[in-house]
């Protein structure tokens, strides 16, 4: 029988899980690199595991929203990526939905 | 850096080969700059005790390969339930495939009689059960993954689905109780055919000094027959499981099988007795008596398969009748 510790933990999770894409998204509206953008993530109290946020860096430049690029930085080449046109009307959306969805939930909370 | 290396060169045996270099470079400069942020906040290189922790913390290389793969799930949360009523219905075969055999060979004697029967069940269940589920679980896999697809699977219908009665009905089959036919009946044809062996065929018969069955010729004549029987069963039990609402269609499927049934059982009461018994390990006295005894259970049971088929019969002609306004008549 899981804890009541644990079931918030993955009710949290579940509840976190969309809501990393959005703040993701938000953040390369500006150029960064990988380890860069988790510390800005970080900065704003927004912490993701390495391990989940490189994949989501390639599956959402997959589906078009993020664009990326080799560069060179401090003797070391790096991936920079960046919202994509298309990221950009993508997180718009996104941005709406969620304030809709905050709107009706305040209420109710 | 040779740690650093070999956690790397792990990673990139379990990419996939078009990405693998992209994303190990990715990650190299990943674990770099959390090497480096490390170094900065002890003031001295890090150890090989605290490189080894630092890659721990990062994950196993099967795990952080593994959340590159496209596919996540084995069996995915769509999926799930069908796979597991699957499992369940492999499971009910697996029981019944390891029951029927053992029952078998301990009505007969064979492999320590009745007192073997659950050492028989179990040894025929769990490998059954396992086969089974491995080849689900295969065909589950290549749906989740697109290589199998499923059709028109998703366009089912409510009208497909059996109907609901609040009469209890004791003629009615219930898609389980067909299920059982299905395997049952699939079971009997494969043994029919030669396919398979019955279990326990080979137990106390045919041996040299031990007891000879003989079949009468009418077996052998009617061979083809039955099988068609079994297999026109088969479908019908099939009709049923995938199709519950196709009453009508069934119950004109039952109803063929049921005249052929009646037709059959006339053929072997007027050929009994169909089986004979010899054997140099019993006197004639005792031949005598098993030919009556197993004379009079074909015959009894001869009668009952021809009963039930006469009530099938009945009971499929009335739903051939077009329905009452109440709608009495579905089911």
């Amino acid at each position: 029988m899981p804890s009541e510790t644990d079931i918030f933990e993955q009710l949290r999770q579940e509840l976190r899980r969309g809501t990393l894409i959005l703040a993701v998204l938000a953040q390369l509206r500006v150029e960064r690199y990988g380890y860069s953008l988790r510390q800005a993530l970080s900065s704003v109290g927004v912490d993701i595991d390495e391990g989940a946020l490189y994949p989501m860096l390639r599956r959402l430049e997959g589906q078009g929203l993020l664009s990326s690029e080799w560069r060179e930085e401090d003797r070391r080449k790096k991936r920079f990526y960046r919202l994509s046109s298309e990221g950009e009307a993508v997180l718009a959306r996104l941005a709406a939905e969620w304030r809709s969805i905050n709107d009706t939930l305040q209420p109710l909370l | 850096m040779d740690l650093l290396d070999r956690y790397l060169g792990a990673i990139a045996a379990l990419l996939p080969a078009g990405q693998s270099q992209d994303i190990v470079a990715e990650l190299r400069d990943v674990l770099m700059s959390r090497i480096e942020e490390r170094e900065a906040q002890q003031g001295r290189p890090l150890d090989k005790k605290a490189l080894e922790a630092l890659f721990r913390e990062f994950g196993h290389p099967l795990a952080v390969a593994g959340r590159y793969g496209a596919q996540r799930a084995l069996i995915g949360v769509e999926l799930y339930p069908f796979y597991m009523f699957a499992v369940k219905v492999a499971l009910a075969i697996a029981l019944f495939v390891g029951i029927i055999p053992a029952v078998v060979q301990g009505l007969t004697g064979a492999h320590g009689g009745m007192a073997g029967i659950p050492s028989r069940v179990i040894h025929d269940f769990i490998p059954t059960a396992l086969q089974l589920i491995g080849v689900i679980t295969i065909i589950g896999a290549m749906v989740e993954r697109g290589w199998i697809k499923t059709g028109d699977f998703g366009q089912w219908k409510v009208s497909d689905l059996p109907h609901v009665s609040t009469k209890k009905s004791w003629f009615r089959t219930t898609r389980f109780e067909a299920l059982f036919e299905v395997i049952f009946m699939t079971f009997f044809a494969l043994w029919w055919a030669g396919v398979v062996d019955f279990p326990g065929s080979r137990g106390p018969f045919g041996h040299e000094g031990e007891l000879q069955v003989t079949l009468a010729p009418i077996l052998t004549q009617l061979h083809t027959p039955i099988l068609l029987l079994a297999i026109g069963q088969i479908i019908s039990g099939l009709i049923l499981v995938i199709r519950p609402a196709w009453i009508r269609p069934r119950a004109a499927v039952e109803i063929v099988l049921s005249i052929a049934g009646i037709v059959l059982a006339y053929a072997l009461w007027r050929e009994m007795p169909l089986v004979t018994f010899t054997g140099p390990g019993a006197s004639a006295e005792d031949f005598v008596t098993l030919r009556h005894v197993t004379d009079h259970s074909f015959r009894v049971i001869t009668v009952v398969a021809a009963a039930i088929f006469a009530g099938k019969i009945l009971i499929e002609g009335w739903r051939l009748l077009p329905p009452a306004r109440d709608g009495s008549r579905a089911g």
